[in-house]
């Protein structure tokens, strides 16, 4: 594991956020600074072929929509709107453009996090803010991105800070809200949505009671062919959990009268790390929902895996340091690992 | 390190930057094994205490990245061809084994191949890389060695497994086969003069013997001038008789034989025989497998698991590795080794693991083991899970690499998921290349994706671009793209529309999803009364079906037994459920969920390709076959009303033509058409036409009203329909 690229970003304020599109060939960052980024890599390269002021505030998060929407960019920010931003068409050799396609305007506090469903769900977003309301926004027409009908605006309750599609396409959609109300007493602090098809309304599923401090992000793992969900959560800790939906023979054991349409989920902690020992930030699943990284205050990120038995563990930190001074970046250090084998003489015996 | 160890402690990297360090990190993760890490902070506070000035710095962290040079690269496709024989592989067939060594085999001479390929690459002088390539180069090679080195080995103890004690035979080869550093002496030694007098001659020998190597220990011993002595002669009789285990003999047969050969060595090494040569006596010693000699011959045998199969060559008694400096001085590749020869696999795979950093040996000699049955008898009861965990974290670090193929991904995918997988990753390419194709404007690209994908939705929004183009400017673009739709015309309606409206001279040849649109014109005819030209000429449907109906002809060439069943296939509800809303888009029509989508897929519409055909048929002047496919675009009533307009103007020439194309009949139809578009644009004017536009309207209105009623008049002249009262 090496740092491959160090790239100035341009940008004259704190990063809030990077997004990789689809395809991790380009890249979305936003910034303090009021500014979007786009970065495209070119011959190896990262090059930043599009630059502008997007919002009249911080802007806290950008997200991709899958590729067969084409290329469109959502943004939420302090000034309490989200925004899609769609490419144009660009003549060889000159740099793209990009246009606001819409202004999601319903908010009337902070938008903190803002993300696209799953293809399969069609062209859908869903935006949460500090007034504690989820908005899912649909644009009925794919090919028109200046219409977006505000579908469902579901009432928390908590100021909110993180939402997650739930990628599963053999579920239906399903959304994990969670908040960063300092109070510990509010009791659970992320809350699981699901939209039922037959009342075509989001209603509240679960509520993770174990997690109480205020959670900063919250991120379900790509699902390739698992029977449950797994669902990470970051506040002080980084937390696992697997959501596996109780089909209706194992409810008909328990007697209790079940409200048809509302799915049960039998939840299980799988991991709990408190290795960062301060405020957990942002996780981050690779696609195919083997490995978490998770970062923090603490300046370190943390890769953590489970092998085929299910032992959760720590596989990486990368630790920031200050000092400005490059670590000793041996050669071998991403051929053997560990080096463990540090000269090529002292492999060969022969 | 111990295994457990290097397992536990996670891998430190250090970033050099004083914002992550002083604000706290954030992470998001790229394709693939690629981490982009950039300085992050409580949004609430981040604007005050931020370090002023500096610039905002973005780190993409990468790692088992060591697949992706080219050599390698090339080493991961040709394995990945022999992955997908052994999966294709039948399971009971005979001669599982000997296909299973094949296997082996194969993987090991592309291992060979790629070692071979970088030697070549660090030893040709064009070759101008820098010297971090260079000895990234070396330590890629240093570990494709290894790798080759316990692959040949899993191959004989696990693969191979012959009856016990055999083993030695392959054993011996690994070595030969590996260690040739001896080899290259004794090349070296024997140009020399006297090669007696090389330093190395002595240790050239006493490797080959205790490797077994009897013949090539003979003729190295016999470039000595001493050759005459008592003792060399002795020893030479004995090296010649040393008995060589082959693999038709009986073990006991040997053992019996090695034993009397024994003795006799130790009964001439008693016997004071070599007392004269200190160098034969050693070599005696090692024929009589005494101990000592081994530890003493340590500098020449190396490694413990040289000695070890020289031990197991000249003693058979268990072995002791501690005088190799035990387990505490061990490479990480000899644990590999020494649990190879335990024989534990669960135990050789964790450790090559924890060692090599890239997954391309363990994911395949995993599966390779798993087709020979060897993870199940081994009680690993997990063995399956093992495999398709290893393959999946391969096929992670090959998608790091944007040019590794994702189909080489999905193929590693468990079977359970890997068709669906397959299905959707299909899907979706298609659409993003279609979109991109549709975003520069080439339509005919974006439609070719769209029919790959079978995506209907998206078919028929580029058939829609079709049809406004051709209304804007009168011409198709994607002219041999139309031409050959073929069966994909089905797709959606506004496809089959556009295809169908120049259909060619392949009549004879038309596919039989033509016939079944043809199938379904005729019984909607039937079955739709208010909607037909049979209840408005007063006909009854049967005959008009027969007389009157411009696809008669093929109808008849359809197999009549085909008819009602393909007529059943559409229950009343579906197409009444279809006739009230003729004005939805198709995406709309799919909303209805008392319909299921496969139906509505066998329900052919008119479409584009139709149209396209019809102008294939005129352009070649035959005029009847386009006229009749004209009308039935026009009567089957699917097309977009807008369209309609466009249809009548392409039936104007057909009417003025000398000869009469259009029957009586034919020429009602169209009227009525006509007159239901005139209706139409009474009831819902155009908002924002001006007076010109409406003349001009006006002006085609007319002009199409008046060569409807000339071939009207002139059909009738020419059938005799009508009688003379």
């Amino acid at each position: 594991m090496y740092v491959a690229k160090t790239i100035p970003a341009e940008h004259r304020d704190l990063i809030h956020d990077v997004a990789y599109d689809f395809h991790g060939r380009r890249m979305a960052t936003c910034s303090s600074d009021q500014f979007v980024k786009i970065w495209d890599l070119v011959d190896g390269e990262w090059k930043c072929t599009a630059s502008w002021k997007a919002h009249s505030g911080s802007v806290w998060r950008v997200t991709w929509a899958h590729p067969e929407f084409g290329q469109v960019i959502a943004t939420c920010s302090f000034d309490r709107t989200a925004a899609i931003w769609e490419e144009l068409p660009a003549e060889a050799g000159e740099s793209s453009q990009w246009v606001k396609r819409t202004s999601l305007v319903d908010s009337r506090t902070s938008v903190t996090d803002v993300k696209f469903a799953s293809k399969h769900q069609g062209l859908q977003l869903a935006t949460c803010s500090a007034d504690g309301v989820v908005r899912i926004y649909e644009a009925p027409d794919v090919m028109n991105l200046s219409q977006w009908t505000p579908q469902h605006a579901i009432q928390c309750k908590t100021s909110c800070s993180c939402i997650s599609w739930n990628p599963s396409r053999m579920h239906p959609s399903m959304i994990a809200v969670g908040s960063d109300d300092p109070s510990s007493s509010g009791g659970g602090k992320v809350q699981i949505f699901e939209y039922s098809d037959n009342t075509r309304k989001w209603t509240r599923v679960e509520t993770i009671m174990t997690v109480t401090d205020s959670v900063r992000d919250v991120a379900f793992a790509p699902n390739l062919g698992r029977s449950y969900h797994m669902l990470a959560i970051a506040s002080k800790d980084v937390t696992v959990m697997t959501l596996k939906p109780l089909t209706r023979k194992d409810l008909g054991g328990t007697g209790t009268s079940v409200t048809p349409g509302i799915s049960k989920y039998e939840i299980h902690q799988v991991a709990q790390f408190d290795d960062h020992h301060s405020q957990v930030w942002r996780l981050s699943w690779n696609i195919t929902g083997t490995i978490l990284a998770s970062s923090g205050d603490d300046g370190c990120v943390r890769l953590w895996k489970a092998n085929y038995l299910d032992n959760w563990k720590c596989i990486s930190v990368l630790q920031a340091d200050g000092s400005g001074v490059q670590p000793d970046n041996a050669p071998t250090a991403h051929y053997l690992k560990l080096g463990k084998i540090t000269h090529p003489s002292q492999v060969a015996w022969h | 390190m111990m295994m457990a160890e290097r397992e536990n402690v996670p891998h430190n990297v250090h970033i050099s930057d004083p914002d992550c360090a002083a604000l706290g990190c954030r992470a998001t993760w790229g394709f693939g094994n690629q981490l982009l890490v950039f300085a992050g902070k409580n949004s609430k506070q981040a604007v005050e205490d931020m370090p002023g000035g500096a610039t905002r710095l973005l780190h993409e962290v990468q790692w088992d990245t060591d697949m992706h040079n080219p050599i390698a690269r090339k080493l991961v496709n040709e394995a990945h061809n022999i992955f997908l024989k052994l999966q294709q592989h039948q399971k009971d067939k005979e001669g599982k084994k000997t296909d299973m060594v094949t296997f082996s085999r194969e993987y090991r001479s592309v291992i060979k191949a790629c070692t071979v390929h970088i030697k070549s690459e660090l030893g040709s002088r064009q070759y101008t890389a820098t010297p971090e390539t260079k000895q990234q180069l070396r330590l890629q090679l240093a570990m494709f060695d290894i790798i080759e080195l316990i692959w040949s080995l899993c191959e004989i103890l696990f693969i191979e497994a012959l009856p016990a004690g055999i083993v030695l035979t392959q054993l011996l080869d690994w070595l030969h086969v590996h260690f040739v550093e001896y080899d290259q002496m004794a090349l070296d030694l024997l140009k020399d003069e006297v090669p007696e007098e090389n330093p190395n001659f002595w240790k050239v020998v006493y490797s080959f013997v205790l490797q077994g190597r009897t013949n090539d220990a003979i003729h190295i011993l016999s470039t000595r001038p001493a050759q005459r002595s008592p003792a060399f002669v002795t020893i030479v009789a004995l090296l010649r008789d040393m008995p060589q285990l082959r693999s038709t003999q009986m073990v006991a047969e040997f053992e019996m034989r090695w034993r009397h050969w024994q003795e006799q060595c130790q009964q001439r090494l008693e016997d004071g025989e070599f007392a004269s040569d200190k160098h034969m006596e050693t070599i005696c010693r090692m024929l009589v497998g005494e101990d000592e000699v081994f530890v003493e011959q340590q500098e020449v045998l190396g490694n413990w698991y040289c000695m070890l199969i020289s031990r197991l060559l000249y003693q058979h008694p268990t072995f002791c590795i501690d005088a190799y400096g035990g387990h505490s001085h061990m490479q990480p590749a000899d644990n590999i080794i020494l649990a190879a020869i335990e024989f534990d696999i669960h135990h050789v795979i964790k450790e090559s693991s924890t060692t090599f950093s890239n997954w391309w040996f363990v994911a395949h000699i995993t599966d390779l083991l798993h087709h020979c049955d060897k993870l199940e008898s081994q009680t690993l009861y997990f063995g399956a899970t093992m495999r398709e965990f290893l393959l999946l974290e391969y096929a992670t670090s090959l998608m790091s690499h944007h040019r590794q193929y994702l189909e080489l991904f999905i193929e590693h995918l468990p079977i359970e998921t890997e068709k669906k997988a397959q299905k959707v990753l299909l899907r979706s390419v298609c659409k993003v290349m279609g979109m991109q194709a549709l975003h520069i404007g080439r339509l005919g690209s974006a439609l070719a994706w769209g029919l790959r994908s079978k995506d209907v939705n998206f078919a028929s929004f580029l058939a829609e671009h079709f049809l406004n183009e051709y209304t804007e400017s009168g011409h198709f673009s994607s002219l041999d793209l139309l031409d050959n739709l073929g069966p994909a015309m089905l797709l959606c309606s506004k496809l089959t529309f556009l295809g169908e409206y120049d259909r060619s001279r392949q009549v004879p040849g038309v596919p039989p999803v033509v016939y079944k649109y043809f199938v379904v014109t005729c019984c909607k005819y039937q079955e739709f009364p208010q909607l037909s030209i049979s209840k408005y000429r007063g006909v009854p449907p049967v005959v008009y079906k027969y007389v009157c109906n411009p696809v008669v002809g093929k109808y008849r060439e359809f197999p009549q037994s085909c008819m009602p069943g393909k007529y059943q296939e559409f229950p009343q509800l579906s197409i009444s459920k279809y006739q009230e809303f003729p004005q939805l888009s198709i995406s709309k029509y799919r909303e209805f969920p008392q319909l299921s989508i496969s139906k509505y897929q066998e329900f052919p519409q008119l479409s584009i390709s139709k149209y396209r055909e019809f102008h294939q048929l005129y352009a070649e002047r035959q005029f009847r076959p386009a006229a009749s496919l004209l009308l039935s675009l026009l009567t089957a009533r699917i097309a977009p009303k807008k369209f309609w307009q466009v249809l009548l103007t392409d039936a104007l020439p057909l009417l003025e033509v000398e000869e009469v194309i259009f029957s009586s009949q034919q020429t009602y139809e169209l009227m009525h058409c006509l007159e239901e578009l005139n209706i139409a644009a009474k009831l819902h004017p155009q908002p924002n036409q001006t007076a010109l536009e409406d003349n001009v309207e006006t002006e085609k209105l007319n002009l199409m009203k008046l060569a409807l009623a000339r071939n009207l008049a002139r059909a009738i002249v020419h059938e005799r329909s009508v009688q003379p009262v």
